[in-house]
C-alpha cells in the first residue's frame, strides 16, 4: 500500500489539475488550503477565510474532488471541509506555562489513571505541576487522591484554592460540590463554568497543567478548546481494535481545532496470570496502529495492572501504587513531553 | 481567476463545523416534551452504565441476539453518539436508505436485528463535535425518526453518564425499563449507581444489574483471574434493592475472533429471559392498574419509585 507522503503528492498533482473558472488551478488559486493523508483517508482543507465555504460545499467541487481522488490507488476515502482553525477565545492561564489536555473518546480507558500517574512522573522531575479535573460528570481525581475536603475561597483574590497532594495541585467538580449527586451542567452552563475551573483558582506558577478530561467530544472538549489555550493532547486509547474508530473521531476533532496531538498512550495492555502467562485482555495492536498512521509517538504502552485497580479502589490509593509501577514508563513519557514542549529549557527556580 | 467562491462574510460561529445538516435529512425535527410510543415498537429498554468501558454496547448486542434467538423481534438504537459501536458490532453497511415517502430513515438489518447508529452515517474523519442539544436531538431522531418494523423489543444503547443526553432520553422516550452494566471495580460500581439512582429519579423500573469482566479463565493455566476485582456488581444490587442479573466472564478469545465461552452463551439466554418477561409484565402493570394511580413515571413527581410507593 502507498504511504500517506505518497499518497499526498498524488492527490496535490490531481488536484492541481481542477481548474476554475479563467483557468487557476484549485491548488494554485489556493482555494486549497492543505491535502491530508492518513491512512487511506484523504482530507482536502478549503481555506474558507478566502473562499466561502458554503458555496464551495454546494458547488459541484467536492463531488469532483472525490471522483478525481478515489482513483487513486491506496485511496479508502475522500474528506472535503474547511482548514484547521483554532476555536481559542481564551487568554493563557495565568502563571501556567504549558496546558496539556489528556483525552480520549471512549470512556473506561484509564484516562484519568494515565493523567494522574503522568502529573506524579512531571512532579518528580521537579516541575510545577498541577491537574484540572474536567470531568464534571464523573470526577474521579478527588478519590484518587484521597481528597474529601472542599476547596476554599480565598478572600484576598476572591479565586479557589486548588489542594495540593503529592506535590501535585489539584482542582475538580467533585471539591466544589462534593455531593454524590449527579451534576447536570447543561448546554451553556459548560460553556460559563469550564473556564472557571482554570481561571477562578490560584494556581501559582505552574510549569505544566493537566486536564483531565471527560470522553467523548461533547460540550466539555468543546469548551476547553474555545476557552484554554492547549499545548496539546494526549490521547489514551485501550488496545482494542474496536476503540480505534472512536479514537479517531476524537483526534479528527482536535486536528481542526488547531491543537497538537502530542502522542498516544496505550493503556490496558497485558495482564499477567499469577502461572506466568500473559493474556491479553482487550487485544491488541490499536496503539501503534494508530501512531503509525498518524506517524505520531506512542508515548507508552502500559500493562493492566490489578494492583492500580485495587489502588483505586481505596481513597488516595493511587498515587504511591501507581507512582511505583508506571514510574519508568512514565518518566519516560514525561522526558519526552518535557523536550517537546522545551520546558525545562523555561524552568524558573 | 474565477471570483464563485469568494467569502462574503467570516463567522466565527462553533456551527461552523458542528453542523448536522447532514443528519436532519433523515426527518423534519419536531420537539418531543413527553414520551410518546415509538411507532411499531412494543418496548423499549435501556442498557445502561454510568462510566464508559465496561461493555455496555457489547452486552446490549449480545442480549438483542439472544432474544432474537428466542424468537422475538428486536431492534437496537446506538445512542451512543460521540462513541458509536453499533454499527461495528451489528456489522451494518453506511449508506442510509429511506421509506417511500423519504420522510423516515430505514433500519439497517443484519441476522434478524434490525439497528441504527451514528456509525451507519458518519465515517470517523466527520468528528462529531456536538453540543448537548444537538447531541439530545440526534438521539431522539435515531429512535422516532426511523421506520422500525414491528418489535418486540427495541434495545437502547445509552450512552455512558448521566449528563444532559441521557436525561432527555429518560424524559422523552417511553423505556419499559433498564439494564444497568457495571465492572466489579468500585469506581465503575459507583457510576452504576448513578445510573441506577437516575432511572429510578424518573420512575423507570431498573431490570437489574449485569456484572460485566467479572472473572477471565486464564488461556493457559486455566485457572479463573479476576482482574477487576470481585463480586462488586453483586454487592451493588443487593445494596440498591434491584435484581442481580448475572456475572460474564472475560471471554478474551473474542478478540481473535474465537467462540463466545459457554458461561456467557448460558447468561445471555438468562438475561434475555429476564429482560423480556420484565418488559411484558411492567408493560401491563403500566397499562392496567397503576394509572389509576396517575401517570407512574409523571405523577406524582415526588421522586419514588413505582415500587415504593406501593409498598408504603
Amino acid at each position: 500500500m502507498a504511504v500517506n507522503s505518497e499518497i499526498q503528492s498524488q492527490a496535490e498533482r490531481r488536484l492541481a489539475g481542477i481548474v476554475m473558472g479563467e483557468g487557476d488551478s484549485i491548488m494554485s488559486s489556493g482555494l486549497v488550503y492543505c491535502v491530508v493523508v492518513t491512512g487511506g483517508v484523504v482530507r482536502v482543507m478549503i481555506d474558507d477565510d478566502r473562499y466561502d465555504l458554503a458555496r464551495v460545499m454546494d458547488s459541484d467541487l467536492p463531488g469532483l474532488v472525490e471522483h478525481e481522488l478515489m482513483q487513486l490507488e491506496g485511496v479508502s476515502r475522500v474528506v472535503v471541509k474547511p482548514k484547521p482553525k483554532s476555536i481559542c477565545i481564551g487568554e493563557p492561564v495565568a502563571g501556567v506555562k504549558h496546558v496539556i489536555g489528556v483525552h480520549s473518546v471512549k470512556g473506561g480507558v484509564g484516562k484519568s489513571t494515565v493523567t494522574a500517574c503522568l502529573a506524579l512522573a512531571f512532579a518528580r522531575r521537579g516541575l510545577r505541576t498541577g491537574i484540572v479535573d474536567a470531568d464534571v460528570y464523573g470526577p474521579s481525581v478527588p478519590l484518587m487522591f484521597g481528597v474529601s475536603e472542599e476547596s476554599e475561597v480565598d478572600a484576598a483574590t476572591n479565586k479557589m484554592n486548588p489542594i495540593e497532594v503529592a506535590g501535585i495541585k489539584l482542582m475538580s467538580v467533585g471539591m466544589i460540590l462534593p455531593d454524590d449527586e449527579p451534576l447536570i451542567w447543561r448546554g451553556n452552563l459548560v460553556d460559563e463554568g469550564m473556564p472557571q475551573l482554570f481561571r477562578e483558582v490560584n494556581w501559582g506558577q505552574l510549569d505544566v497543567l493537566l486536564i483531565d478530561m471527560p470522553p467523548g467530544t461533547g460540550d466539555v472538549p468543546i469548551a476547553i478548546a474555545r476557552h484554554v489555550p492547549l499545548a496539546g493532547i494526549i490521547t489514551v486509547t485501550s488496545p482494542s481494535i474496536l476503540s480505534t474508530t472512536d479514537v479517531r473521531r476524537g483526534l479528527e476533532f482536535f486536528a481542526d481545532v488547531k491543537v497538537p496531538l502530542l502522542g498516544i498512550i496505550e493503556n490496558m495492555g497485558l495482564y499477567q496470570c499469577d502461572c506466568g502467562e500473559s493474556i491479553a485482555l482487550f487485544g491488541s495492536g490499536a496503539g501503534s496502529g494508530l501512531a503509525e498512521e498518524l506517524g505520531v509517538d506512542m508515548l507508552a504502552r502500559l500493562p493492566f495492572e490489578s494492583a492500580i485497580v485495587e489502588a483505586s479502589e481505596q481513597a488516595g490509593g493511587l498515587p504511591e501504587t501507581a507512582g511505583t509501577l508506571f514510574d519508568g514508563a512514565m518518566q519516560r513519557v514525561a522526558m519526552q513531553l518535557a523536550s517537546m514542549l522545551d520546558v525545562e529549557k523555561e524552568k524558573v527556580h | 481567476m474565477s471570483d464563485d467562491f469568494k467569502k462574503n462574510d467570516s463567522s466565527g460561529s462553533i456551527l461552523n463545523f458542528v453542523s448536522p445538516d447532514e443528519f436532519k435529512k433523515s426527518g423534519q425535527s419536531k420537539p418531543v416534551h413527553q414520551p410518546t410510543p415509538v411507532p411499531g415498537v412494543k418496548d423499549v429498554v435501556a442498557v445502561a452504565s454510568g462510566k464508559g468501558g465496561v461493555g455496555k454496547s457489547t452486552v446490549a448486542f449480545h442480549l438483542a441476539r439472544a432474544l432474537a434467538e428466542q424468537g422475538k423481534r428486536v431492534g437496537i438504537a446506538d445512542a451512543d453518539i460521540y462513541g458509536p459501536s453499533q454499527a461495528l458490532l451489528c456489522r451494518t453497511a453506511d449508506v442510509l436508505q429511506y421509506n417511500d415517502d423519504a420522510t423516515k430513515a430505514l433500519p439497517f438489518e443484519q441476522n434478524g436485528i434490525y439497528s441504527m447508529s451514528i456509525g451507519n452515517l458518519y465515517p470517523p474523519e466527520a468528528h462529531i463535535a456536538w453540543k448537548g442539544p444537538i447531541v439530545s436531538e440526534a438521539v431522539l431522531q435515531i429512535i422516532f425518526e426511523v421506520e422500525w418494523p414491528d418489535l418486540d423489543l427495541l434495545i437502547l444503547d445509552m450512552p455512558p453518564g448521566t449528563g444532559d443526553v441521557a436525561l432527555t432520553i429518560l424524559e422523552q422516550v417511553p423505556l419499559t425499563g433498564a439494564v444497568i452494566v457495571t465492572t466489579p471495580q468500585q469506581v465503575a460500581t459507583l457510576d452504576a449507581a448513578r445510573g441506577v439512582r437516575m432511572f429510578h429519579n424518573l420512575n423507570v423500573p431498573v431490570f437489574g444489574i449485569v456484572e460485566n469482566m467479572a472473572w477471565l479463565t486464564c488461556p493457559c493455566c486455566g485457572e479463573k483471574r479476576y482482574p477487576f476485582g470481585k463480586r462488586g456488581g453483586e454487592a451493588l444490587a443487593s445494596r440498591m434493592h434491584v435484581r442481580f442479573l448475572g456475572a460474564l466472564s472475560l471471554d478474551v478469545q473474542l478478540n481473535e475472533g474465537g467462540l463466545m465461552s459457554q458461561d456467557s452463551v448460558l447468561c445471555y439466554q438468562e438475561l434475555a429471559d429476564v429482560v423480556a418477561k420484565s418488559a411484558e409484565l411492567d408493560r401491563q402493570a403500566r397499562e392496567d392498574g397503576i394509572q389509576k394511580m396517575g401517570d407512574p413515571r409523571h405523577g406524582s413527581g415526588d421522586g419514588k419509585p413505582t415500587w415504593e410507593k406501593l409498598i408504603s
